[in-house]
């Protein structure tokens, strides 16, 4: 069985396709309402309404297409307590692991009613500190070099939390959980950091991630190929990151690697996003692009976009964003900064820029590639009714309607996927080669100059 | 979305729908799956329309399409195919129809997409690729996979 004999099974299945319809109309009214569900989750005063109700525990609540429940993470006590945290955690933990830790002598918290403290011993220098209330109720110590944090631990939440702002200084950090009189709490405590003084925590479930102030993650699930993860996005700490299983982290403006796939932070306007591989320069020359991966459709989230790319290999370090697939900017550049490496070969209804302007790739009469106008008309053809007319040329055009105004090139060669050097040494643009049966077509540019 | 914008989405989604659901058909084999597949299909090309509705939004419907249908067999870690091929308006039943269905719903999900994306709607190994987020060797590998696999089922049924 060929495979022109399986298009043709498959063309008899879909003639007896049963019947299906889907109603456009009802398509539009789900569309509206998730784009009014989607400002809800990005605005400013409306979704710090919504989320005041959450955390004031009126009941789960649907944000951004999520159900959590948000409570209160503050460890309540009825009358003081003393605890020595620093004998309970090495109960749990064994000896401490990082060295850093080691400084650390004793830590003993006291807590009550009417407020908090903590006292600990570092570099033989017993300090006391007043506690402070931080997001969600949770208890917060900021002392010389040591900083900790309290709270009893948020309900399905997983072990992996994480504090914002991160620590900006080298530091030593331990998290864990601890009971204490029934009590199930979560410490967080950093060494090393002059006061370190977390503002939020970041709590997830593997799939959904929530604030302890209350506030909601709108999140998107993101995959390729056999990798997937979730996108989440946290406007108001702020903070773009994924989910992948048990751990959470945040996503800047550099690419996030993992073992087996790429995460991408692209701007709000991208559409698609690919990985690219750079050619090894010589000092001081600009890189060029050698090759690029397929191109992903990117998930918009409230302030950004972000992209997952399956393992490509390790030489596709650096990642490309376009809005249309044919123009590619580089991921952290502001200005459209267009590769002089289009993606080819172009296949039959494909499309092609050329000096700024869009051309459809079609077939003629005997299968070679050829560029049509947006309007339907031929712009360029390689053949005519007895076959292909010549190994290349060019297709030229006057700038204006005056017979000595400069002149705009297309030079093609057929069958080839480079151009020979313009004869009079002109720098071609936009090279792109495009394909059909019957073979390819590199074609290349020249605008009109001057004088 | 302008008004304007909405009516041009309404027309490509109108002019779409009927290869989609065909498309969405033969990957699920189940046809209430294929309505609810190309409901949120086309949903979320409204989503991104002020966006795609200039460009490529073919190729977007297609690529989301592909994600949608791998979402379901990932969620669900196995397909239910429990679609029995349907009576012809005459009542009679196209045996070589039935056979191939029946083939297709024999494939590996991800070699039944590449079957289909290349053999019914015609796209490029590179299209392909792109459609279903993976590389072009693995489009080779898939589509040689599931040829191999329909080749001796059909054969089974005499249709080579």
């Amino acid at each position: 069985m060929s495979e022109h004999d399986v298009t043709r099974l498959l063309g008899r299945v879909a003639a007896h396709t049963p019947h299906l319809d889907v109603d456009v109309s009802g398509v539009v009214d789900v569309g509206r309402r998730r784009v009014r569900r989607r400002r809800l989750t990005a605005g400013g005063a409306t979704a710090t309404v919504l989320v005041a109700a959450l955390w004031l525990g009126q009941g789960p609540g649907r944000l951004g297409d999520q159900e959590v429940s948000p409570a209160s993470v503050t460890w309540e006590v009825e009358e003081e307590t003393t605890v020595d945290v620093l004998e309970r955690i090495n109960a749990e933990r064994g000896r401490w692991t990082q060295p850093a830790m080691e400084e650390i002598r004793s830590l003993s918290v006291t807590k009550g009613p009417q407020g908090s403290s903590a006292t600990y011993v570092v570099d033989g220098v017993e300090q006391t500190v007043e506690g402070e209330t931080m997001a969600g109720g949770a208890d917060l110590f900021v002392g010389e070099g040591v900083t900790v944090v309290l709270w009893r631990t948020a309900p399905g939440a997983k072990r992996d939390v994480n504090l914002v702002p991160y620590v900006s200084e080298t530091s030593s950090e331990m998290t864990g959980s601890l009971e204490i009189d029934g009590a199930d709490l979560s410490y967080w405590i950093t060494v090393g950091a002059s006061n370190y003084r977390p503002e939020e925590i970041i709590f997830h479930n593997g799939h959904q991630v929530w604030t302890a102030s209350g506030q909601v993650a709108t999140t998107v699930q993101l995959r390729d190929g056999d990798a997937e993860v979730t996108g989440f996005d946290l406007p108001q700490v702020p903070m773009i990151g994924i989910v992948d299983g048990e751990t959470l982290g945040g996503v800047g403006q550099s690419a996030r690697r993992a073992e087996d796939y790429t995460v991408a932070r692209v701007p709000s306007e991208a559409v698609f996003a690919r990985q690219v591989r750079m050619g090894q320069t010589q000092v001081g020359q600009e890189r060029e692009v050698v090759d690029v991966g397929p191109a992903v459709p990117t998930e918009e989230l409230p302030s950004a976009d972000l992209v997952l790319f399956d393992w490509e290999g390790d030489d596709y370090s650096d990642v490309q964003w376009s809005a249309d697939a044919i123009t590619w900017h580089a991921q952290n550049q502001d200005d459209a900064a267009e590769t002089t490496v289009q993606p080819g070969p172009v296949d039959p209804g494909g499309m092609v820029r050329l000096l700024d302007e869009t051309y459809v790739v079609a077939l003629d009469q005997h299968d070679w590639p050829e560029l049509r106008k947006e309007d339907g008309s031929v712009f360029l053809s390689v053949s005519d009714e007895k076959g292909v007319i010549a190994d290349g040329g060019a297709v030229m055009w006057r700038e204006d309607w005056w017979p000595w105004s400069p002149r705009n090139y297309v030079y093609f060669a057929v069958g080839e996927e480079r151009l020979p050097p313009v004869a009079d040494g002109a720098e071609l643009q936009d090279v792109v080669t495009v394909s059909g049966p019957a073979g390819v077509v590199t074609l290349g540019a020249v605008p009109a100059r001057d004088g | 979305m302008r008004r304007e914008q909405e009516d041009s989405f309404v027309e490509f989604a109108t002019s779409v729908k009927p290869w989609l659901l065909t498309t969405a058909w033969m990957l699920s084999a189940d046809r209430h799956a294929a309505e609810d597949l190309v409901q949120e299909t086309l949903v979320r090309v409204y989503l991104k329309w002020s966006r795609v509705g200039r460009e490529q939004p073919v190729a977007y419907a297609r690529r989301v399409l592909a994600n949608l249908h791998t979402d379901r067999w990932r969620r669900t870690r196995r397909e239910v195919l429990v679609e029995e091929p349907h009576e012809g308006a005459t009542g009679s039943v196209d045996a070589e129809v039935v056979d191939v269905i029946r083939a297709l719903q024999s494939l590996g999900p991800r070699e039944r997409e590449s079957v289909v994306l290349r053999h019914y709607l015609d796209l490029s190994e590179k299209q392909t690729a792109e459609t279903m987020g993976v590389s072009v060797g693995a489009v080779k590998g898939y589509t040689s996979r599931g040829l191999a696999a329909l080749r001796a089922t059909l054969k089974e049924d005499d249709h080579v």
